[in-house]
């Protein structure tokens, strides 16, 4: 009875510790001493590590485990950010730009053009 | 009189801050809250029930301050001895902040200090149930009074909090506006819980747990015995 106690408590801790569920929870309901021996693998090399090492470590867990939740957003929002880039930019180049092909906007929004041809007229009066 | 809190930004330190508001109604709460590598956005996630706390009770009666433990917590990490594998539960232990907040106590002489420890979080260790007792006798030591004023009444914290206008919704867990601070480690931590109870049982966990922190514990006394020149109380 004392070892089932044991086992069940065991069990379970990562059901209460982990907020959201990962594979490793799923695996570890159905197949208990798989997600055992997976925790053990996990705890063995995070204590080979040093410090700064075994932080990477856990960073490299996180995202190993949590792959369905948390890293998927964060994909999501860089994906978005990007996507208002692209946005952005198609609006400024492709709507804003048609304006130029509106009949006399082009002539308003060009450099003068008097410079370039010049009018013979003028000289003839100096 | 002041009081400090260990401050997560959780319901749980967020009830502990608006006792000791309502306890020491003309001192001012300073809200300790831990910050080294790994951890998230300590002060953004903090922020909401800071300012919560500050709306209700006023915003002179809180001070908060994000305290760093990087170096004392790398410290406290790389000079352990003994069994490898329960040395790694010192990667997510909060032995550093109990020791940077002795010191602010002891800087700003607060001689009261509440944190948010409740009696259903026993998987983690520095809860009432391993870390409880043995950073009682660790603050005692230094004339600092330790307590968990929610440990009582932890199946009421969020009521209690909406009924005094901290929340705006009478259950805030587990919803988008419950925010609190989450560290790299914490996956590993229940890895690690998963492993260590499977092999040892609960108790002899606990036990192998208690024994590392208070050694731990004694490595801070001494420290900051030496540091501030005070005598310890006898335990």
């Amino acid at each position: 009875m004392k070892s089932t106690q044991k086992s069940t408590t065991s069990r379970n801790v990562l059901r209460k510790i982990h907020h959201s569920p990962s594979w490793l929870n799923y695996l570890n309901d159905a197949f208990p001493a798989a997600g055992l021996a997976v925790a053990a693998a996990a705890v063995t090399v995070a204590s080979w590590l040093p410090y700064g090492a075994r932080l990477c470590f856990a960073y490299g867990l996180n995202f190993a485990l949590q792959l369905p939740g948390f890293y998927v957003r964060l994909v999501q929002r860089a994906l978005a950010s990007f996507a208002i880039y692209f946005a952005g930019a198609i609006f400024y180049f492709g709507v804003l730009g048609l304006f130029r092909w509106i009949p006399g906007v082009k002539a308003l929004g060009d450099a003068p053009t008097r410079e370039l041809a010049r009018d013979p007229e003028f000289f003839r009066h100096l | 009189m002041h009081c400090a809190v260990l401050f997560s930004g959780g319901s749980d330190s967020t009830l502990a801050a608006a006792l000791a508001a309502e306890r020491f109604p003309s001192g001012q709460v300073h809200l300790l809250t831990m910050n080294r590598r790994g951890f998230y956005r300590a002060e953004k996630e903090t922020e909401a029930n800071f300012a919560n706390l500050q709306r209700v009770y006023g915003a002179h009666r809180f001070v908060r301050k994000i305290v760093e433990v990087e170096a004392l917590h790398r410290e406290l990490c790389e000079t352990a001895r003994g069994d490898r594998l329960l040395r790694v539960s010192l990667s997510f232990a909060k032995l550093s902040l109990h020791g940077a907040a002795l010191e602010y106590c002891l800087e700003h002489k607060i001689t009261t200090l509440y944190d948010g420890a409740v009696p259903y979080m026993y998987l983690y260790p520095d809860q009432a149930r391993i870390g409880g007792r043995l950073y009682r006798n660790f603050h005692r030591r230094f004339g600092v009074s330790y307590e968990s004023p929610v440990n009582g009444i932890s199946r009421d914290v969020e009521a209690l909090l909406f009924a005094r206008g901290i929340t705006p919704q009478p259950e805030m867990r587990g919803t988008s506006r419950d925010h609190q601070v989450f560290y790299a480690e914490q996956i590993l931590f229940a890895l690690w819980i998963r492993y260590s109870v499977a092999r040892h049982g609960y108790r002899k966990h606990r036990e192998r747990l208690r024994d590392l922190y208070a050694e731990r514990l004694e490595v801070l006394c001494e420290k900051y015995a030496k540091i501030h020149h005070l005598a310890q109380r006898t335990p």
